[in-house]
């Protein structure tokens, strides 16, 4: 069953600290990246956690790559 | 509503419906953890694996706070009985075998898990503070088990026609076991759990309740879940609340008695 899309992961365990980004998960849909996120990163006792899909992000400086690859037009 | 701080001061009737209860209830996350378990590294999907060992883990756990509390009722019937006796076991009769496939493990998520919730949900609103006191983190790890299920019925009704239609034939064959669970109108066992106040509601509340729940769930599949079901009361056990006693191939009876380990001399 093919998978989706990729999913950032941000969270906090208090008030006090910013959220902060934990990792990624692969899901199918809103719901699954919920689920998903919530079993994968369970280490902490966590008050908030959010998803927010990679394509939803909007780009201000972008990441130059490391090896560029010249192909045939 | 008055509390109930301890198990003594319920009368002896009521203790009695408890202590099956509670080992139905117990039994069956017991069986429903090793079921989720055994596809920690099936799953269609890695992210699914962990979603399946998180939620065995939970509910061996929530089993575990379960037999906390019948430990303590004088009519807890758990005895040496229940490591030859599969008919000690109280679980329900979806679980008796593994998990065949995928969707027989999301079915049991959406129905079996649902039903377990539903009932916990109802101890939580009642009045017996040994199960009060312990059930809010229970429910609060039980709440992603529900979006899980949907999630993963409603992305089984829309793949191929093959898969749909194995959705809808586990379904039609879990849903009767889970209806039945709930009892007849009267000898339920949990009707007098309601009247002692344990639970919020009787067996037609709590079942009402469970459709409720899982029908937005159902609305993609071939179930209609206010359709009536047929049921023969005459040999469903009330202690149990199931049809018959389990049907645990060897493998699995010694794996939840025990007796694999025991030979260590390590167990308890």
């Amino acid at each position: 069953m093919a998978t989706g899309q990729l999913y950032e992961v941000f969270a906090r365990s208090t008030r006090e600290e910013p959220l902060g980004h934990i990792g990624t998960v692969n899901a199918a849909g809103t719901d699954f990246a919920r689920i998903y996120a919530r079993t994968i990163y369970d280490e902490e006792n966590w008050i908030e956690m959010i998803v927010v899909e990679r394509g939803a992000i909007i780009s201000v400086i972008e990441l130059e790559p490391l090896v560029t690859f010249e192909g045939p037009e | 509503m008055t509390t109930v701080a301890n198990p003594e001061e319920l009368n002896a009737e009521t203790r009695q419906s408890l202590a099956s209860w509670l080992t139905a209830m117990s039994d069956t996350k017991h069986l429903l953890g090793l079921r989720y378990a055994e596809w920690c590294t099936g799953g269609p999907e890695l992210e699914a694996d962990i979603a399946a060992s998180a939620m065995a883990q939970f509910e061996l756990g929530h089993a575990r706070v379960l037999r906390g509390v019948l430990g303590d009722l004088r009519e807890d019937p758990r005895d040496e009985s229940r490591d030859t006796d599969r008919g000690a076991w109280f679980s329900i009769g979806s679980l008796d075998r593994p998990f065949a496939d995928w969707v027989d493990l999301v079915v049991g998520n959406a129905l079996v898990d649902t039903l377990l919730t539903m009932n916990l949900r109802s101890a939580l609103a009642g009045n017996y503070r040994p199960l009060t006191q312990r059930l809010r983190k229970v429910l609060a790890e039980e709440e992603y088990h529900l979006v899980h299920a949907g999630a993963w019925v409603r992305r089984l009704a829309s793949g191929p026609a093959a898969t749909e239609e194995r959705l809808n034939e586990v379904i039609a064959r879990v849903w009767p076991q889970c209806i039945a669970w709930f009892g007849p109108d009267s000898g339920n066992g949990l009707d007098a759990l309601h009247e002692a106040g344990v639970l919020d509601v009787g067996a037609a509340g709590l079942r009402d309740r469970f459709i409720e729940t899982v029908a937005p769930m159902l609305a993609c599949t071939a179930m209609d879940p206010a359709a009536a079901v047929e049921i023969d009361w005459n040999s469903w056990n009330n202690a149990s609340r199931r049809h018959g006693a389990p049907e645990f191939d060897d493998v699995c009876f010694a794996m939840i008695t025990g007796a694999n380990t025991r030979a260590l001399g390590v167990g308890v």
